[in-house]
C-alpha cells in the first residue's frame, strides 16, 4: 500500500532536544487570569464550556491540534501518514513526551485512551461523530510498536484530523491513571505544558508549570509548536462579572480578562494602564429562520427580510469595528474562505418592498427571540429588529434566558432567533451543524438534499482546492434558501495589563498563556 | 419551651416538604434542558438522549421527585450535573461563606443601628434625628450594587486600600481574610443599617409616647434608666423580628454583592445553578433556604421573651 505523507514536522531538532525546564521563572511568578465560570470538572469532552475549554488547553494535548490560521498540525505525533485510499492515518509519536505523572507517551496509552472514548456505553460528547452513526467509523485501533498508533476508517473523511484537532470535542489524550478501577474519573494527568495544581471550587484553579514538557516546535503556532511555560503559575479566578473583572484589572489584582463585549471595550479603551486585544475568531453570529413555520416558510419575505438588513452596518456597530459582514458559514479567517463566501444578501430597501409585495406577508406579527446573557446575540437583535420595523414588519422582539433560547432553539420553536455557533475550522463541520432533516432533528436549520450530496462529496475530497470549490457550491445553494442569515464572526475582545509580556489572541477564542511571561516592573 | 421548639419543628416538616414540592416542579417547568445545555451546541440526537438518561431525566416526573425526596430523607443530597461534585459539600462550603459575610454585615449593622435608632427617638423632631433619617433613608434607597461598585472604584481601582475580588478563608489566613471582606460586608451592611434604624426610631418614638414611660419619668428615673429599663427592651423586640426576617433573605440574597466581589457564597451558587438548570443543587439549596428561614423565625420567636416578658411561648 502506497503511502501519502501528509504531516511532518519541520523543525524536530527545535522539539526534542530542548529542556524546557531552564526557561526562565523565578519560583513563583504567576499570572491572574479572570475566568467568568468555575469549570465544569476535568474530564474532557463530558460536560464543556468555553471556559472549561480554556483550562483544557492548558493541561491536555491530542495527536494533531490547530495552528496559527486553524489548520491542523500535530502535535503529540510527529507525524501523520494517510493511506491513498484516505482510510488509514498512521500516526507515528513523539519521542521523550511525558505525561504529568512522570510516564511516559506510547501508543498503548493512546490506544487505550481512544478505546474508552469509543467505548458505546462511555459518555464521551463527540462519539457519534465516529460511532458510524453519522457516517463515519473508527473500525480498528492499532498500536504495531511503541511509537506507532493507527486508525482505519470504513470510509474516507477529509475532515478527520479536524474532528480528532477539535477543541469542544476535547478528544485529548489522558493517560489511564487519571482514572479508578471502576474507569471513574480521578484526576487530570495529561502532557500539557502547565498542569493542575489547586481547584478550590466557585473561587479559583490554580495550574503550575510542568517542568518535564517538550514542545513540538520551536515557535508558538495557534495550539501548537512552542508552548513554554514561562511562568510558575496560571491562577484562573473566577469573576462571573464583566464590570468586576475590569475593576480587577485596573486595580492591578488580575492581568488578564478575556471574551469582552463590544460594551465593554468603551470602558478600557481610555485606560493607558491597559492593552486591548482584537481579533475575529471562527465563531459566528447569525439570524435564524424556522422554515417551517407557515409566515416564514415563504421564500419571498425570507427574501424581504434579508433585504431589509444592512448586515455590515450591524457587524460594525455590535463588534465596536472589529468584525465585518460575512454571509457564510466559512470563517473569513478560514484557508476555505474565498471570495465566493463574500456573496450574500445586499441592502436594498426597494427590493425588500419588492419581495414583501410577492410574499404572503400581511403585517402577522413575527417574533425575534434572543438573550442578554450574550451581549453580542442581544446587541445583533436589537439593530435587526429596529432595521424590519422601518421596512414596515411587524417584528416583536422577546428577549429570554439563555437556557430557554436553547430550549427553544432544540425544538424548533421560534419564528426569527439571532443565534451563535462555537467556531468549526473545517466548513464541513460548520455546515454539519446546521444542515440536516428538521422533522427528525428540530434544531437543524437547512433541509437540502444537494447541497447534503455535495457536502459528501467534500468527506472524501482530499485535495484543499477541490474542497474549496465544493463549499462554494453548497455556500450559494444556502444563499438561495436563506435558511439563516449568517450575521458576522464573532469578535475576540482580550485586555491584558501591560506586565504580561508576548500575549496574543487566537482566533479560536481561547486565550493562551504558554510563552508569555510577566514582568512585574511594568505594571502601571 | 421544650414543647415550643418540638412543636416549631414538627410544623416546620409540612412547610418543607410543600416547598420541596412547589420547587421541584418549578423547576422543572421553567424551559431549558440541562443535559442540551452540557452538550451545548456539539450536542446530537443520541447525546441528548445518552446524557438525559445519564442524568435521570429520561423517568417521568413523579418518578424523578419520588427519588429526590426519598434521597433528601436519608440526607443524600446527590451530586451536581454539572460538575459531579457532591452538593451536601457545594452547598455546605458556600452557605459557610454567605453565612459569615451576612452575620458580620448585620453585626455592624445592629451595633451602628440601634444606638442611632434610639437617639434619633429621644431627639424627636430636631436637627439630629432628622440628619439620622435622611441618612437612614438615602442608604435605604440606593441598591446594594451600586454601593458595592463606588466602594470598589474608590477603595480598590483609586486608593488600591482593598482587594476588590477574591476570597480567603478564615482557617488559611485570618488578616487577609478580614482585608477581602471588608468591602462586602460594608456594602451589606450600609442597607440595613438604613433598614434597623428606621425601624428602631418609629418603635422608640411609640415608646416613648406610652403611659409605663411618663410613669417611670413621674417617679424620677434617670433617662438612661427609662431608656435601658422600658424603652429599649420594649423597641428592640420588633426590630428583632426585622432583624431575623433579614438575616433569613440575606442568607439567600446575596447574590449581587457575591457576585460582584467573587465571592463563594450560596446565593451565587443559587443563580449560577438557575442559569445552567443543576437542578440537585437548586433544589437543595433552595431547601436549605427555607429551613433556614423556619430556624431563623424560631430563633427570632426564642429570643422575644428576653425583650418583651408579656409575650409567653
Amino acid at each position: 500500500m502506497r503511502v501519502i505523507v501528509v504531516f511532518v514536522l519541520l523543525s524536530l531538532s527545535a522539539c526534542s532536544s530542548e529542556n524546557e525546564s531552564i526557561k526562565p521563572r523565578d519560583g513563583n511568578s504567576q499570572i491572574v487570569v479572570a475566568l467568568r465560570n468555575d469549570v465544569r470538572g476535568f474530564e474532557p469532552g463530558i460536560s464543556r464550556d468555553v471556559f472549561t475549554d480554556d483550562l483544557f488547553l492548558h493541561i491536555y494535548e491530542g495527536l494533531v491540534t490547530y495552528d496559527e490560521k486553524g489548520g491542523v498540525i500535530p502535535l503529540l505525533a510527529e507525524s501523520v501518514n494517510i493511506s491513498e485510499n484516505g482510510l488509514t492515518y498512521e500516526f507515528t509519536l513523539r519521542e521523550k513526551v511525558v505525561f504529568h505523572n512522570d510516564k511516559p507517551l506510547n501508543s498503548e496509552v493512546v490506544k487505550k485512551h481512544y478505546e474508552r472514548i469509543l467505548d458505546p456505553d462511555g459518555t464521551w460528547l463527540c462519539r457519534s461523530w465516529y460511532d458510524g452513526s453519522r457516517g463515519l467509523e473508527i473500525i480498528e485501533l492499532e498500536a504495531p510498536d511503541d511509537k506507532t498508533f493507527v486508525m482505519t476508517l470504513n470510509t474516507p473523511d477529509a475532515s478527520f484530523l479536524d474532528k480528532l484537532a477539535n477543541v469542544q470535542c476535547g478528544g485529548y489524550i489522558v493517560h489511564p491513571d487519571s482514572f479508578d478501577q471502576d474507569g471513574n474519573f480521578i484526576e487530570p494527568i495529561g502532557t500539557g505544558p502547565y498542569a493542575l495544581s489547586q481547584w478550590q471550587k466557585g473561587e479559583f484553579v490554580s495550574l503550575e508549570a510542568f517542568t518535564q514538557y517538550r514542545s513540538s516546535g520551536a515557535q508558538k503556532d495557534g495550539l501548537g509548536g512552542a508552548k513554554r511555560a514561562l511562568v510558575d503559575k496560571i491562577k484562573w479566578q473566577i469573576i462571573p462579572d464583566i464590570s468586576s473583572s475590569i475593576a480587577g484589572l485596573l486595580s492591578g489584582q488580575i492581568d488578564m480578562a478575556g471574551r469582552l463585549d463590544a460594551t465593554s471595550l468603551y470602558d478600557v479603551i481610555n485606560e493607558t494602564n491597559l492593552e486591548v486585544h482584537k481579533q475575529q475568531s471562527f465563531d459566528w453570529n447569525t439570524l435564524l429562520f424556522q422554515t417551517k413555520d407557515p409566515l416564514l416558510s415563504d421564500l419571498a419575505l425570507r427574501q424581504a427580510i434579508a433585504s431589509a438588513l444592512d448586515i455590515n452596518s450591524i457587524a460594525q456597530s455590535v463588534s465596536g469595528g472589529i468584525s465585518k459582514q460575512n454571509p457564510s458559514v466559512v470563517s473569513t479567517q478560514s484557508r476555505y474562505y474565498s471570495d465566493c463566501h463574500t456573496a450574500g444578501y445586499t441592502f436594498d430597501k426597494s427590493k425588500a418592498k419588492q419581495f414583501l409585495q410577492q410574499s404572503r406577508y400581511v403585517g402577522q406579527a413575527i417574533s425575534l427571540i434572543t438573550n442578554k446573557r450574550y451581549n453580542h446575540m442581544y446587541d445583533n437583535a436589537l439593530l435587526i429588529h429596529f432595521m424590519l420595523t422601518q421596512a414596515g414588519f411587524n417584528v416583536e422582539l422577546e428577549v429570554v434566558e439563555w437556557s430557554t433560547q436553547v430550549d427553544l432553539y432544540l425544538t424548533g420553536n421560534f419564528q426569527l432567533m439571532v443565534f451563535g455557533y462555537s467556531g468549526r475550522t473545517d466548513p464541513l463541520l460548520a455546515y454539519e451543524a446546521i444542515l440536516g432533516d428538521k422533522s427528525q432533528h428540530p434544531y437543524y436549520q437547512w433541509e437540502n438534499d444537494k447541497a447534503r450530496g455535495l457536502l459528501n462529496q467534500s468527506m472524501r475530497e482530499i485535495s484543499a482546492e477541490q474542497r474549496k470549490e465544493t463549499f462554494c457550491e453548497v455556500h450559494k445553494l444556502m444563499i438561495q434558501d436563506i435558511p439563516l442569515i449568517n450575521l458576522h464572526n464573532q469578535y475576540i475582545i482580550d485586555v491584558t495589563t501591560p506586565s504580561l509580556i508576548d500575549y496574543a489572541p487566537y482566533t479560536l477564542q481561547t486565550p493562551r498563556f504558554w510563552g508569555v511571561k510577566k514582568e512585574e516592573g511594568r505594571r502601571q | 419551651m421544650f414543647n415550643y421548639i418540638l412543636k416549631r419543628v414538627f410544623l416546620a416538616i409540612p412547610t418543607l416538604l410543600i416547598a420541596s414540592l412547589i420547587v421541584f416542579i418549578m423547576v422543572r417547568i421553567l424551559p431549558g434542558d440541562p443535559a442540551a445545555l452540557m452538550l451545548g451546541d456539539m450536542q446530537d440526537a443520541r447525546s441528548l438522549e445518552q446524557m438525559r438518561a445519564q442524568l435521570g431525566l429520561d423517568k417521568p416526573i413523579v418518578m424523578q421527585y419520588l427519588i429526590w425526596l426519598s434521597d433528601m430523607l436519608s440526607f443524600e443530597f446527590g451530586n451536581s450535573i454539572i460538575t459531579g461534585q457532591s452538593v451536601s459539600e457545594l452547598i455546605f462550603d458556600r452557605f459557610f461563606v454567605t453565612f459569615q459575610l451576612v452575620m458580620v454585615a448585620v453585626g455592624i449593622a445592629i451595633i451602628i443601628a440601634i444606638p442611632s435608632g434610639l437617639y434619633a427617638a429621644l431627639k424627636h423632631n430636631t436637627f439630629t434625628d432628622h440628619s439620622i433619617m435622611m441618612l437612614s433613608i438615602f442608604l435605604l434607597s440606593i441598591p446594594s450594587f451600586w454601593i458595592a461598585l463606588m466602594l470598589v472604584l474608590v477603595f480598590g481601582v483609586e486608593l488600591r486600600w482593598l482587594p476588590t475580588i477574591g476570597y480567603v478563608a478564615l482557617s488559611d489566613n485570618v488578616q487577609e481574610a478580614i482585608r477581602y471582606l471588608i468591602l462586602p460586608v460594608v456594602s451589606l451592611a450600609l442597607v440595613v443599617i438604613g433598614q434597623f434604624t428606621r425601624m428602631m426610631r418609629s418603635t422608640s418614638i411609640d415608646i416613648l409616647n406610652t403611659e409605663f414611660v411618663l410613669n417611670a419619668r413621674a417617679k424620677g428615673l434617670s433617662e438612661i434608666q427609662i431608656l435601658k429599663r422600658h424603652i429599649f427592651k420594649n423597641a428592640f423586640a420588633p426590630t428583632l423580628t426585622i432583624i431575623g426576617m433579614v438575616i433569613g433573605s440575606l442568607l439567600g440574597g446575596a447574590a449581587v454583592i457575591e457576585t460582584l466581589f467573587t465571592l463563594p457564597g450560596i446565593g451565587r451558587l443559587m443563580v449560577d445553578s438557575l442559569y445552567s438548570r443543576d437542578y440537585p443543587v437548586i433544589q437543595a439549596s433552595t431547601l436549605l433556604m427555607g429551613g433556614v428561614f423556619v430556624l431563623v423565625n424560631l430563633l427570632v420567636d426564642l429570643l422575644y421573651p428576653f425583650f418583651d416578658p408579656r409575650v409567653k411561648l
